[in-house]
């Protein structure tokens, strides 16, 4: 896979992330929406679809502030199904497993940037206190920024080590452990399915 | 709407664009409600600067409707600075107190009734998109789960402002008497509909070739377990261990 075409999906996938939890929020970053439309800009709709289902499935009961932040839906179904649709034909079990990981690397970095923008409000206090403007449209282009950038690099390492590693790594797995990644995947929609019937009918 | 009622509401979506830890939303609300503040105190640096250090301290909601607290505390600012000596301290005891009720409410759902509204619709139609193998009706799915979405979140955004800057000492009580709570009930039971007709209709996806022997245990296991593991995550892992295991032991194959 040549590097430009996967930065330019990084660099989609990051600006899609934005709307997570740092505009709107408008729902274009959840897997239903980033799924098929990584799918068409790879040239296979459907596996994008279906992937991006998965995803929403599993993902859709977690509120996407507060405490809870254990995988980021957008950059797991955004790298999955980038790398579901490649040429090189990764199988899907595989690209849904690097997704996973994407996603939970990228909800660590969530922590840490969350973390540490408090220094943002504090700095434009502190501005304000010392008779200087507080520059909070240029505080809130920054904390965008640095989002948007954290985002890109969790998703260009991913699509660059999985691109390069997948192919030849994945069929030199031992038989269990490439059935029990294709169990995973195939249980994973139902169990999200399921868990989201439950918890549905829970609150209501 | 106002022209100034029109800035907050564009700029009220970048609400979150500095959730921190420590200060939640705050960033976000005071850059929000900062035209506000400078039409309030233009001519006054010290008061304009005492409110906008007002706005910094720790603030969260439900995103969608901050609408309300920016429009009716942008209000009360403008009447503190017309010489309304309690107004500031009303607008503190506003924002802190509806904030919290508001997140709790409207977390329920937009969160937790419309958003799976939204995914169910956008899963529900792009099933049968794939029945016919066509892509349209595909895109078409997911625009309509995103207008399920989106309708009433812009419309309760665009509304919380506006009622909040005409009327902040009534607006709480007016949103207090939607039936919020019917809302959310006819919601979930419309998704969890929706998902079922959605999951019968992908059973047959190529991609997800199961047998309907592990779809129905994996639902069934989802339905049951996924509260008390922690969430449908944890048990994709515990299936990927026992399928790894089964298939050593005995030769199994999904």
């Amino acid at each position: 896979m040549s590097a430009l075409p996967a930065l330019a999906g990084a660099a989609g996938i990051a600006a899609l992330e934005l709307d997570a939890a740092s505009i709107g929020t408008f729902l274009l970053s959840r897997p239903f929406v980033v799924g098929p439309l990584v799918g068409l800009a790879r040239g296979d709709v459907w596996t994008g679809a279906a992937l991006g289902a998965i995803f929403e499935a599993l993902t859709l009961a977690e509120l996407p502030l507060g405490g809870c932040l254990d995988l980021s839906a957008c950059v797991a179904a955004g790298t999955a199904a980038w790398l579901a649709c490649d040429a090189a034909r990764i199988p899907t079990e595989a690209c849904f497993l690097a997704g996973l990981a994407a996603g939970w690397v990228h909800a660590r970095a969530e922590r840490r940037l969350r973390r540490a923008r408090a220094a943002l409000a504090r700095g434009a206090e502190a501005a304000l206190h010392g008779g200087r403007p507080a520059g909070l449209g240029a505080k809130i282009v920054e904390a965008l920024s640095v989002q948007a950038a954290a985002t890109f690099a969790v998703c260009a390492c991913f699509l660059a080590a999985s691109s390069a590693v997948l192919p030849a790594l994945w069929p030199r797995l031992p038989a269990f452990a490439a059935v029990g990644a294709r169990t995973a995947f195939l249980a994973a929609p139902w169990l999200g399915a399921g868990s989201l019937v439950a918890a549905l009918g829970r609150r209501a | 709407m106002s022209e100034l009622g029109a800035r907050l509401f564009r700029r009220s979506f970048f609400l979150q664009a500095g959730f921190s830890d420590e200060r939640r939303q705050a960033l976000g609300f005071a850059w929000t409600i900062d035209p506000a503040l400078a039409a309030a105190y233009g001519a006054d640096a010290d008061a304009l600067r005492a409110a906008r250090l007002r706005q910094l301290q720790p603030f969260n909601t439900q995103p969608n409707a901050a609408g309300l607290v920016v429009g009716a505390c942008a209000a009360l600012e403008a009447r503190a600075a017309a010489g309304d000596a309690g107004a500031c301290a009303r607008a503190e005891t506003f924002k802190g107190a509806i904030g919290a009720s508001l997140a709790g409410g409207a977390d329920a759902f937009f969160w937790g009734a419309l958003r799976p509204l939204a995914a169910a619709t956008a899963a529900f139609l792009g099933a049968f998109a794939f029945r016919r193998g066509t892509v349209g009706p595909l895109f078409g799915a997911a625009a309509a789960g995103l207008l399920v979405f989106n309708a009433p979140a812009v419309l309760a955004r665009r509304r919380g402002v506006e009622e909040g800057l005409a009327d902040p000492d009534t607006a709480a009580l007016r949103v207090a008497a939607l039936p919020v709570q019917s809302w959310i009930r006819a919601a979930r039971l419309a998704s969890a509909v929706l998902i079922f007709g959605a999951a019968a209709a992908l059973l047959g996806h190529p991609l997800l070739n199961t047998s309907a022997t592990l779809a129905a245990g994996a639902f069934a296991l989802g339905a049951g377990a996924a509260r008390a593991t922690g969430g449908p995550l944890r048990l994709v892992a515990a299936a990927g261990i026992i399928g790894a295991a089964a298939s050593a032991a005995v030769g199994w194959t999904p």
